[in-house]
């Protein structure tokens, strides 16, 4: 490895330290291909992280409403998801480096309400470690959090923004609004990286972008099996995945590992809990500041969670690379109705409520949870319906409130506590009068 | 013709709940009347079809327990009080709503009129949340889609006659109440900021032919009666969406006077700092606080952030943090 | 409290013959009410109660007790200033003037070179930045709760049984400091119990708080900036744990007030320094 320049921060070395140690824990291990093939690609995410530092090709930042493959067509540009760092940090890093990332944005002036993920964000931009963006690109998706977090990152860098607005319904007009967008960012984007638009490229892009959805639907498909042959954890890191590496070969292969490790642990008749108890959809923000968190879940509870909404992946993402103007389309599609948390919130609540009673239905779950990560306003004022939704199909639902990214808000211990108690006084009771 | 006083107490009725004299008298001609949220709503449309555009807010709520019952307690209070309204009925008055995506909050608001209010009419406009003039277009077809669909709900088409008469008539009120508000550059200002507010807002709760006189004779009075005390310092009152002139009331009775409520017209209005209130859980108006400040702060200009509930009076925090800020300013 | 004079301190911009002004500062706060006289220079008498539901009353007890103190009769007084959260309730002040102001005013007159007050009350804590005399510049104040300020301290020290005024002693007996999650009272308080309840020494926990105390501060302070000095005002500061957990966050060494100066006093003191101002004027 060429010098990252990862030595230059403290930061960087947590994060590169935590994937390392984790690659050692997990490499020799077959029954990890899946998790085994997640680590490489943050691993690649690092050196991406470190890279422009070294090669001084331009960078474009955005943020986690899009996935990255019209940067991607701009030949030696460097795709960075502005939540990147401080996602790592958190899922393997160390902790207390997000956390002082979301208490440097409050101290900068943004109110504690603001999602910690986007303060995090902030606060690292704050702090001087990213590398420096020739340009931003944005969508003002999933929240408005994103609204008030974007325009505070291309203040402080002084980087120029193009914004995508994305509609409230999803149609022929709505799509058509969003590519027309796309279209008029591809100038902005070659104007401030002084980088070429490559269709060619773009092309090759959209395929691999294809195939990686294509693997994850796959993947989707073998953990609806009874019992769920993967391990819980391993689904919410989708998330950071997709949007870092859809339309990249990386993203191909992971894909392809997840989808191939849950295929195979499935013909083997593994489960990814011996003695699988209880099937839960957890339907809201994962716990990434602890990520052993899932596997006390599994040992202690024999419960597992089959699909989360971070790991859920939509069927209208294929894109369509028939012409230039097709796979802009296809683009736009996605941005509306395919990356999670933009594809459920952001339109009416049915889209909301439906992909719940689908998973819950699909994924046999024996009882739905809203983590409720506390600063995601559009899932808290949806709540009342999911009970009343909840209610009507007779799923119970676990409701609890934390933050993803902060302990300091709910502590671990609590959310197990909550859990431990939802399940024995509420869920068991209940499987077994049905039995 | 009424005085100051006898107006200003006016408008303080009908902006202290859901329910107003002009309304209930408008309601009683068998005329219609549709809420609506935020201030993107073309006026002029509704009013070509003889429907009253009525501002949609959350005073007149004592409790928002019923909407916190959907919406949670981490919405923003303002969706939370105006949902409470129209979910134990007090806004059974409107013959139809029409909300847009300025907001998560106002967002999933939306999806309960939809679903548990049930108006006869509803419509959600998708206004783009991003600020640039390549995206306007989809604005103005947005429009054509509420006119359109105004149109089919009401059975009556928006005439060029009817638009055009409607636009004077907008354009009447609108010049009376800038006339007003300009009052305020006068130092001292003859109209408080507590004052002005509540004319601005109960004009949007008015219909215009009850609006117009009142607004006339108030104007004229205050030419005739002059200004009134000099203030300690002059404010500007920016940020988000505020109706409660109570809020600018307790600013004021530190000494400072709001003599205007956009940062633009800081400089027109001479004021000497500025205080940016932004409502509890609201993201949108989060980002530009953060922004604000820094720009201000660069510029010299002193700024006062303040967060605040709706329909909550300021606390002895916030009356102490005003005071410190004017005393701050050598005031 | 003994008469304390600090005569080192006097400024030479003063009016030719202050020494005979006498004036006073009231500070009503959320948690104790205060009073100082001041003669000149000379810091003639103070006094510390606690807050009332009748505010009116308190400041009429504390100025009473302060005066007695210094000996000084009542219609001797040519200006009071009232400060603090009842200052609008101090029947006899001649003006009132927000806490924020006079803490600046009341650490600067201790300490001339002051920039950055932290003032860490019963209910608020606020970080006021000063220019070089005194003024108000800016400043942060608390907007979580009662996380970072004394309250949280007083309501947790309960639950253990303890003094407030023991806090400081039992932080600096042996133990590692354990992590205090929660930012929140009601929680913290649970967490705290646990803790004990596992056998955590006292020490530790104690250590934890004042660490969590640090750093909800550090934030407000981070925001308004720290310049030095920088000097650490109201009843928290007589805490010396939670002193050295600040230093240790901020970077910064905090500035001690000659002479054993009553922190707690320092908002009164401001008011009374005000006072004097507008009589010399
Ligand atoms: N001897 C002591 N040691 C440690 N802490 C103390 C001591 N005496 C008082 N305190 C703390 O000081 C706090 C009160 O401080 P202070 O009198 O400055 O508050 P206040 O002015 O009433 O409040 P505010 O300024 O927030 O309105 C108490 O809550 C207590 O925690
Ligand atoms: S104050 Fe903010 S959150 Fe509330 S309705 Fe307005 S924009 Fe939405
Ligand atoms: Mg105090």
């Amino acid at each position: 490895m060429a010098i990252l320049g990862k030595e230059r921060f403290e930061d960087l070395e947590a994060i590169h330290e935590g994937i390392t140690g984790m690659l050692e824990i997990y490499k020799e291990d077959p029954a990890s291909r899946g998790l085994n093939a997640y680590f490489k690609a943050f691993s690649q995410l690092v050196e991406n992280l470190c890279r422009p530092f070294d090669d001084k090709q331009p960078v474009v930042w955005y943020n986690l409403g899009m996935s990255p493959e019209l940067i991607l067509a701009l030949e030696d540009v460097h795709n960075i998801p502005i939540e990147a760092y401080p996602a790592l940090q958190n899922i393997v890093g160390d902790v207390n480096f997000t956390l002082d990332y979301i208490d440097r944005a409050e101290a900068h002036g943004l109110p504690p309400e603001v999602c910690s993920v986007d303060k995090a964000g902030v606060g690292a931009v704050l702090k001087g470690i990213m590398p420096k963006p020739s340009c931003i690109l944005g969508v003002n998706t999933p929240c408005d959090s994103q609204l008030a977090a974007l325009p505070s990152v291309a203040e402080i860098a002084e980087a120029p923004m193009f914004l995508i607005d994305i509609p409230y319904l999803y149609g022929e007009r709505e799509v058509e609004y969003v590519a027309r967008q796309i279209r008029d960012a591809i100038p902005f984007l070659e104007k401030h990286t002084g980088r070429k638009f490559s269709w060619e490229r773009f092309r090759e892009i959209c395929l691999r972008a294809n195939r990686m959805s294509e693997n994850l639907l796959a993947w989707n498909e073998f953990r609806k099996a009874v019992p769920c042959p993967q391990i819980s954890k391993i689904i919410c890191l989708m998330v950071p995945l997709f949007i870092t590496f859809a339309g990249t070969e990386t993203g191909v292969v992971t894909a392809a590992e997840l989808a191939a490790e849950a295929r195979e642990r499935s013909e083997r008749g593994e489960a990814a809990v011996e003695g699988e108890k209880i099937r839960a959809v957890w339907y809201q923000d994962p716990v990434w500041f602890d990520l052993q968190f899932y596997d006390w879940m599994e040992s202690e509870l024999k419960m597992v969670i089959p699909m989360d909404l971070f790991g859920y992946h939509a069927p209208e993402g294929m894109i369509d690379v028939s012409s230039r103007e097709s796979m802009i389309r296809g683009l736009a599609h996605r941005f509306i109705r395919v990356m999670p948390m933009s594809r459920q919130f952001k339109g009416p609540i049915e889209w909301y409520l439906n992909d719940y009673l689908t998973l819950c239905r699909e994924y046999k779950a024996d009882f739905g949870i809203f983590a409720g990560h506390v600063a995601c306003k559009h899932a808290w004022g949806g709540l009342g319906l999911l009970k009343e939704k909840s209610r009507e199909i007779g799923m119970p639902l676990l409701v609890f409130e934390f933050d993803m990214f902060d302990p300091r808000v709910t502590p671990v211990e609590s959310i197990q506590d909550q859990i431990t108690q939802f399940v024995n006084n509420v869920v068991l009771p209940r499987m077994e009068s049905k039995k | 013709m009424k005085d100051k006083q006898e107006i200003l107490e006016i408008f303080g009725q009908v902006i202290s709940g859901p329910m107003n004299r002009y309304v209930s008298r408008w309601k009683d001609s068998g005329n219609k009347i549709v809420g609506y949220y935020c201030s993107y709503i073309p006026e002029e449309l509704f009013t070509a079809l003889g429907v009253f555009p009525y501002r949609i807010r959350g005073a007149g709520s004592k409790d928002s327990s019923v909407a916190d019952a959907y919406l949670s307690a981490r919405l923003c209070t303002f969706v939370r009080h105006s949902l409470a309204l129209a979910l134990s009925g007090e806004l059974d008055f409107l013959d139809g709503v029409v909300s847009l995506n300025s907001c998560d909050h106002i967002r999933r608001g939306f999806d309960l009129w939809k679903i548990k209010v049930k108006p006869k009419f509803s419509y959600f406009i998708s206004v783009p949340r991003v600020q640039d003039d390549r995206v306007l277009f989809w604005f103005e077809e947005e429009m054509e889609g509420l006119k359109k669909a105004l149109e089919d709900h009401f059975g009556k088409k928006v005439t060029p006659e009817g638009l055009s008469s409607a636009i004077t008539l907008h354009n009447r009120a609108r010049i009376l109440l800038k006339e007003l508000l300009d009052l305020r550059k006068m130092d001292p200002a003859p109209l408080s900021g507590a004052e002005a507010l509540t004319v601005s807002v109960a004009s949007q709760l008015i219909p215009e032919r009850d609006l117009i006189p009142l607004l006339e004779d108030l104007l004229a009075g205050l030419k005739k009666s002059g200004g009134g005390q000099p203030a300690r310092a002059r404010l500007v009152v920016a940020g988000g969406e505020l109706d409660e002139p109570q809020f600018i009331r307790n600013i004021e009775e530190q000494g400072g006077q709001v003599v205007a409520d956009d940062v633009c017209f800081a400089i027109r209005f001479k004021a000497d700092g500025i205080i940016f209130q932004r409502m509890k859980f609201c993201d949108i108006w989060a980002g530009e606080s953060h922004n604000m400040f820094w720009r201000m702060k660069k510029a010299g200009i002193p700024i006062l952030v303040l967060d605040r509930e709706y329909l909550v009076p300021a606390s002895g925090q916030v009356q102490t943090r005003v005071q410190a800020f004017l005393e701050s300013m050598g005031k | 409290m003994t008469n304390c004079s600090i005569p080192s301190l006097q400024p030479e911009t003063r009016n030719p013959k202050p020494e005979t002004v006498i004036v006073a500062g009231v500070d009503i706060g959320s948690t104790t009410s205060k009073a100082v006289i001041l003669q000149g220079h000379r810091i003639a008498g103070t006094f510390i109660g606690p807050s009332s539901t009748n505010p009116t009353k308190t400041a009429e007890e504390v100025f009473r007790k302060a005066l007695e103190e210094a000996r000084i009769e009542r219609n001797e007084v040519r200006h009071i200033v009232g400060t603090g959260y009842g200052r609008a309730r101090v029947a006899f002040a001649n003006e009132n003037i927000s806490e924020i102001s006079c803490h600046g005013k009341g650490a600067h007159f201790l300490v001339p070179t002051v920039r950055t007050v932290i003032d860490i009350g019963g209910q608020d804590t606020k970080v006021i930045s000063v220019d070089a005399q005194g003024r108000l510049q800016d400043f942060g104040v608390n907007d979580k709760c009662a996380a970072g300020t004394g309250r949280f301290l007083d309501f947790i020290a309960g639950s253990l049984g303890l003094k407030v005024s023991d806090l400081g002693r039992h932080h600096f007996e042996t133990g590692e400091p354990v992590t205090i999650s929660h930012m929140c009272s009601v929680f913290a308080e649970s967490e705290v119990i646990n803790l004990i309840n596992e056998g955590a020494p006292l020490a530790s926990v104690v250590k934890g708080l004042h660490l969590s105390v640090a750093s909800r501060i550090n934030s407000i302070a981070r925001r308004v900036g720290l310049v030095p000095e920088v000097v650490i005002t109201g009843g928290v500061a007589k805490n010396p744990g939670v002193i050295k957990c600040l230093e240790e966050k901020l970077e910064v060494e905090l500035k001690s007030l000659p002479g054993d100066f009553d922190p707690q006093l320092i908002g009164a003191l401001g008011a009374a320094v005000i006072a004097a101002e507008k009589v010399n004027k």
